[in-house]
């Protein structure tokens, strides 16, 4: 109450701090509700996954937008001396301490309109690799392969080499290397990995997405490289592993050698 | 169709080939009729028809016929080879979806290449896609035949065709709301879930809402049915038989759909089984993770049936069994 009487001392009205109240609180659930419905659109229509969850950071900026207009509007309701002076304020603070806060957010809209990437994507940025999963005015949340959260300031993306593994597609192309001993049966260890490939559940192949397997000599072994696509990114790792351990076993039972890690002698003293 | 995917009906006269084949009809009669050179595959959705085309194939040319069954390999066809024409049915059976699964296919596709007569093969459609994307065998066959699906109307005609009693056809009761299908989503938040019924448009309830209400009811089921079916006999066949009683509505017609969500294992293992509509459970150990779970789940879901180690797709089930697939995206 003591809060209360001294917004109403400030000559803030009750009804309109009810007002305000009411704003925020339908600005939050409306937030929330959009997104739920947005996700759950998604999961129904995988092809459309990216560009519908794009759409759930843009409503958040307009409701919330909306609500800072119905709030602040009436409530400032600034002369034009004081809209200058609140300006040379504003300036001042975001040249001495929010340059780099003000950079974020533009950052973020610059994000919105020129969409370098998108929620949803498989990209790399300043060394962080993940599936963006949110990108708000300020920065861009990223979750990485080992299910951390990694907050990258959206101002980031005007210094740093931003590298998108799947630019708005659903599909991703994904590599698996295997070595095997330079004396080993080349062709059948590319077979066993083309087809380990293309009969994973993950994996989606068509004119678009085809897939290859290449061998490349490294002197003392040979690396077997497969990529192929699969329908859903967040498929990257689990594709990954069932090629990688499926031809593993197809290897171990055909007598196809992989290569031991060199053993270093003990020194004798 | 296989008999046996049909029970306890006796059996009518199948499409005619023409209806079954559309404009592919033309091609198909030039290969039988020598002026094109095959090998030509039919392709074909599970228990559309592919059947009465081979028959057709193997009467115009007096072919060996070669029934392919879950297991069965390049040495089956060979033995049967006697330098004429062969039709071979449900080529599918050929490969699996392992390492190594693709031998028996590529010893078949070498022998094609050396055979001078002409050959005929039956193709489930699911395998076909798959197979021509990984495999290239699309350009193997410089003719390709694919079953159409069949109008409301010849659907009515050959399903009735089958019996001999005809149930009365009632109008729907219009208090009575069948415009929306339910299904459970999880919703959670944080540590809490609960299981919600979320009511969804049935695209064929719609189709019937814009429909003239003054339509024959007996119009209105087939039309339906060949809607659900997808115009496929074989499925529109077997959902026919899974109702009950001497009157029958257009509401009767329902594709028995489980309101859960398929999980990653359970989608590819019924995406096998729908590619291969029957296999031998053996074939599928290895290949799907829990296997003995996965075909517990969808055979009380009633898309696949388990009996003597052969696992085979129910026929009434094929139109949930496609999609369930499909929006997993699994090739």
């Amino acid at each position: 109450m003591t809060a209360l009487q001294a917004l109403v001392d400030l000559g803030i009205a009750q009804e309109t701090l009810t007002r305000i109240v009411g704003v925020l609180v339908a600005a939050y659930l409306t937030a929330r509700v959009v997104g739920y419905v947005l996700t759950a659109v998604v999961e129904h229509i995988p092809r459309r996954r990216i560009s519908i969850k794009i759409l759930v950071p843009i409503t958040r900026v307009l409701i919330y937008g909306t609500a800072a207009y119905l709030v602040f509007g009436p409530l400032l309701q600034l002369s034009a001396a004081q809209l200058l002076a609140v300006s040379g304020l504003f300036g001042a603070a975001l040249g001495f301490g929010l340059k780099d806060l003000f950079a974020a957010i533009i950052g973020g809209l610059v994000l919105v309109t020129e969409r370098p990437y998108q929620v949803g994507d498989k990209v790399t940025i300043d060394g962080d690799y993940g599936e963006v999963t949110d990108i708000d005015l300020r920065a861009t949340t990223l979750r990485t392969p080992d299910d951390s959260a990694v907050s990258v300031p959206n101002a980031t993306m005007f210094t740093a080499n931003v590298s998108n593994a799947n630019d708005g597609q659903p599909e991703m192309m994904v590599v698996v290397e295997l070595a095997v001993t330079a004396s080993a049966d080349v062709d059948r260890a590319s077979t066993i990995v083309k087809e380990a490939m293309v009969t994973s559940k993950y994996v989606y192949v068509d004119d678009d997405h085809p897939f290859a397997v290449l061998v490349e000599d490294e002197s003392y072994y040979r690396t077997i490289r497969g990529k192929a696509y699969v329908a859903d990114l967040r498929d990257e790792f689990a594709f990954a592993s069932d090629v990688t351990e499926r031809s593993m076993a197809a290897f171990a039972s055909e007598g196809i050698e992989i290569p031991e890690a060199p053993v270093r002698a003990p020194e004798h003293r | 169709m296989k008999d046996s995917a049909v029970k306890g009906r006796r059996r009518g006269p199948e499409a005619d080939v023409s209806t079954l084949l559309g404009d592919d009809h033309e091609v198909f009669k030039a290969v039988l009729s020598g002026e094109e050179v095959g090998p030509v595959a039919v392709v074909g959705d599970p228990f559309s028809g592919r059947g009465p085309v081979l028959d057709r194939a193997v009467r115009d040319l007096d072919a060996t016929r070669v029934s392919l069954d879950p297991g069965d390999g390049v040495d089956r066809i060979r033995a049967r080879i006697d330098g004429g024409p062969v039709v071979i049915e449900d080529c599918q059976h050929l490969y699996e979806r392992r390492i190594g699964g693709f031998e028996e296919l590529s010893a078949f596709l070498d022998d094609l290449a050396s055979i001078d007569a002409t050959v005929v093969t039956g193709w489930n459609r699911y395998a076909w896609a798959y197979l021509a994307a990984v495999q290239s065998l699309d350009r193997e066959f410089p003719v390709t035949v694919e079953i159409q699906p069949l109008p409301a109307e010849r659907v009515a005609e050959l399903v009735l065709d089958r019996y001999d009693v005809m149930p009365a056809f009632v109008a729907d009761d219009p208090e009575r709301g069948g415009s929306f299908v339910s299904t459970r989503h999880e919703i959670g938040w944080r540590d809490w879930s609960v299981s919600v019924p979320i009511p969804t448009l049935s695209p064929v309830a719609v189709k019937d809402l814009f429909s003239d209400g003054n339509l024959d009811p007996k119009d209105v089921t087939f039309g339906r049915l060949a809607t659900v079916s997808n115009g496929n006999l074989g499925v529109a066949t077997a959902i026919w038989e899974t109702r009950h009683g001497s009157e029958v509505r257009p509401s009767d017609i329902a594709v028995a759909a489980s309101d859960r969500d398929l999980d990653r294992e359970e989608a590819f293992c019924l995406r096998i089984v729908l590619a291969k509509e029957r296999i031998n459970r053996a074939q599928l150990t290895g290949i799907v993770d829990g296997l003995d779970r996965v075909l517990g789940r969808l055979a009380r879901d009633g898309l696949v049936t388990v009996e003597d180690d052969i696992v085979e797709l129910v026929p009434a089930a094929v139109p949930a069994a496609a999609p369930a697939t499909d929006r997993g995206r699994i090739l």
